[in-house]
C-alpha cells in the first residue's frame, strides 16, 4: 500500500484543480456529446478489454464495481 | 464535424447537459438516454510464446440498452468464452509443458436497471459467470449526482461479488471468495472540448485466492486493492478527431504496484468512417510471495508461495487499430485488431523477473451496432 497515500493526494489535487475551470454552457457541449467523446465508450469492447487484461495482469479495477469474477483470473 | 454525424449531437448536448459518466455502467445523473442500442461482437483471441502457440478464445457477445421511458433504462450484456489450447508456461499445470490442455466454456451476463431523477441517478445491477470449475455472482449499486450547472458529477458505487471454486483436479473443493468493492468518482467538463474523470477505488477480497492448478501455490486469504483511474477526452476540432487518454495507478496488500497508460486517437475519415489507432503501456512489480523459476525455488511450507507469472514483475505493450464503417438503417460496423506483448525486460521502475518467456497475443474483433 505504499502508493495509496500518493494516489489519494493526486486524485484530490486533480479534483480541486478542475474546480477552477470556466463553466461550460449547455449549448457549448456539442463536441462533448459525440459518441467518440463518451466516457463509457463501446460497452462490449470495454467488457472484453477488461477481461483480457484482468486475466493476464495482476492489477484490475478502476472502472466499475460489482462486476463479477472469472476463473481466468 | 464528421465524428458527430452518426447521432443527433445537438439534441444530446442540449437535452442531456449532464455529460459525466464516471462509472462505466452509465451511472450518470442526467436524463435517461432517448435512443436504444443493440450491439453484437465477435472476438477471436490467439496467444503464443516463442516457438509455441498457446491459448485460443472465441468470444461472441451481445449488448442491449432499452429506454423504457424518460426515467427508466434497462441494459443487459451476455457473452460466452470458448477456450482451447494450452495456457502459457508458468501460469498453471494446464500448460503445454504438462501435456494437458484447456478446453473450457464460460457463460457470463450482466444486467442493470437505472432510474433517472432531475439531477440524480440510481442504478442497480447484477452479474453472473458460470464455468465447470468456477461460479461467480455479483451485485452493485451506483449513485450519481450532477452539480446545478451540470458541469460536474459526483458518483459513488458499491459492489459485492461471491465466487465458488471447484477445481476439476479436486484441490479446491467448494472453496469460496468474497469481494466487496467501492468507488468514488468525480467528473468535470473542463471546456467545450474537454472532459476529465477521476475515480478512486477500493476492493477488499477475503477467502480462497490460490490457484488450484498450480502445485504448491499458497496465497494469502485476503487481498486489498486500491486504484486511481483518470480519464481525459479532448475533441480536436482542426483535425476532426477525438483524443482519449487513460491512466490507472494500482497497489495491493500483496505488494504489487502497477501503472497503465493508454492513448486512443479516433480520426474521422469523412462520410462517417473513422480510424482509431491506440497504444497502451502497463508495468507491475512482483507479489511479495512470488518466486522466480526454476519452479519450487523459494518454497516455504509454512509461508506463502506462487510461481504464477502473472504475479511476476514485467511490462507490457498493446498496439491496436480499429476501423468504423457506417451501414444503412442506423447500423454501424467496426473491425479491430490488437497485438499485446508481455515481457519482463519492459518493466518500468525496476528490474523485471528473470527466467520467463515473453507472452504475446493478437485479437481480431468484428462489431455491429444499431441504434433505435
Amino acid at each position: 500500500m505504499k502508493y495509496a497515500r500518493r494516489i489519494v493526494v493526486i486524485g484530490l489535487a486533480l479534483a480541486l484543480s478542475a474546480c477552477a475551470a470556466t463553466p461550460v454552457q449547455p449549448w457549448q457541449k456539442r463536441a462533448l456529446a459525440m459518441p467518440a467523446m463518451r466516457l463509457d465508450g463501446n460497452r462490449l469492447h470495454a467488457h472484453y478489454q477488461y477481461q483480457l487484461y484482468a486475466s493476464r495482469e495482476a492489477a484490475s479495477g478502476g472502472d466499475t464495481v460489482g462486476r463479477g469474477g472469472c476463473g481466468c483470473n | 464535424m464528421q465524428l458527430s454525424a452518426r447521432s443527433g449531437v445537438w439534441a444530446a448536448a442540449l437535452g442531456l447537459p449532464g455529460l459525466a459518466a464516471t462509472l462505466s455502467q452509465d451511472a450518470h445523473a442526467e436524463a435517461a438516454p432517448s435512443e436504444g442500442e443493440f450491439a453484437l461482437r465477435y472476438t477471436h483471441y490467439r496467444e503464443f510464446q516463442p516457438g509455441a502457440e498457446r491459448m485460443r478464445v472465441i468470444v461472441p457477445a451481445l449488448f442491449v440498452l432499452v429506454p423504457i421511458d424518460e426515467h427508466w433504462v434497462v441494459q443487459g450484456l451476455y457473452t460466452t468464452d470458448a477456450v482451447s489450447g494450452a495456457s502459457p508456461l508458468f501460469y498453471n499445470t494446464l500448460s503445454g509443458a504438462s501435456g494437458e490442455g484447456i478446453d473450457d466454456f464460460r457463460r457470463a451476463g450482466d444486467m442493470q436497471v437505472t432510474r433517472y431523477f432531475e439531477r440524480w441517478s440510481v442504478a442497480l445491477g447484477g452479474a453472473f459467470s458460470r464455468e465447470d470449475d468456477f461460479d461467480s455472482d455479483a451485485l452493485r449499486v451506483l449513485i450519481a449526482r450532477d452539480s446545478a450547472d451540470r458541469n460536474q458529477t459526483w458518483s459513488l458505487g458499491f459492489g459485492r461479488t461471491n465466487d465458488i471454486i471447484d477445481s476439476v483436479n479436486g484441490v479446491a473443493d467448494h472453496e469460496q471468495r468474497h469481494l466487496s468493492d467501492m468507488q468514488l468518482g468525480y467528473t468535470r467538463v473542463l471546456s467545450p472540448n474537454e472532459i476529465l474523470s477521476a475515480t478512486l477505488g477500493h476492493a477488499r477480497g477475503r477467502g480462497y485466492h490460490s490457484d488450484p492448478y498450480k502445485p504448491l501455490d499458497q496465497r494469502p486469504s485476503s487481498r486489498d486493492q486500491r486504484t486511481l483511474a483518470l480519464r481525459y477526452h479532448r475533441y480536436v476540432a482542426r483535425a476532426d478527431a477525438a483524443l482519449r487518454l487513460n491512466y490507472r495507478a494500482y497497489d495491493d496488500s500483496w505488494d504489487i504496484s502497477a501503472h497503465s497508460v493508454q492513448a486512443e486517437w479516433e480520426q474521422s475519415l469523412g462520410q462517417d468512417w473513422s480510424l482509431t489507432p491506440s497504444l497502451r503501456y502497463y508495468t507491475q512489480s512482483r507479489a511479495a510471495f512470488y518466486s522466480d523459476p526454476p519452479f519450487g525455488s523459494g518454497f516455504d511450507p509454512d509461508g506463502f508461495y506462487s510461481g504464477d507469472a502473472r504475479l511476476s514483475a514485467f511490462g507490457a505493450w498493446t498496439v491496436g487499430l480499429a476501423l468504423g464503417v457506417p451501414l444503412p438503417a442506423q447500423w454501424r460496423a467496426d473491425f479491430s485488431w490488437q497485438f499485446y506483448r508481455q515481457d519482463s525486460r519492459w518493466r518500468w521502475f525496476g528490474e523485471g523477473s528473470p527466467g520467463l518467456d515473453p507472452v504475446s497475443s493478437r485479437v481480431f474483433a468484428l462489431g455491429l451496432t444499431r441504434t433505435f
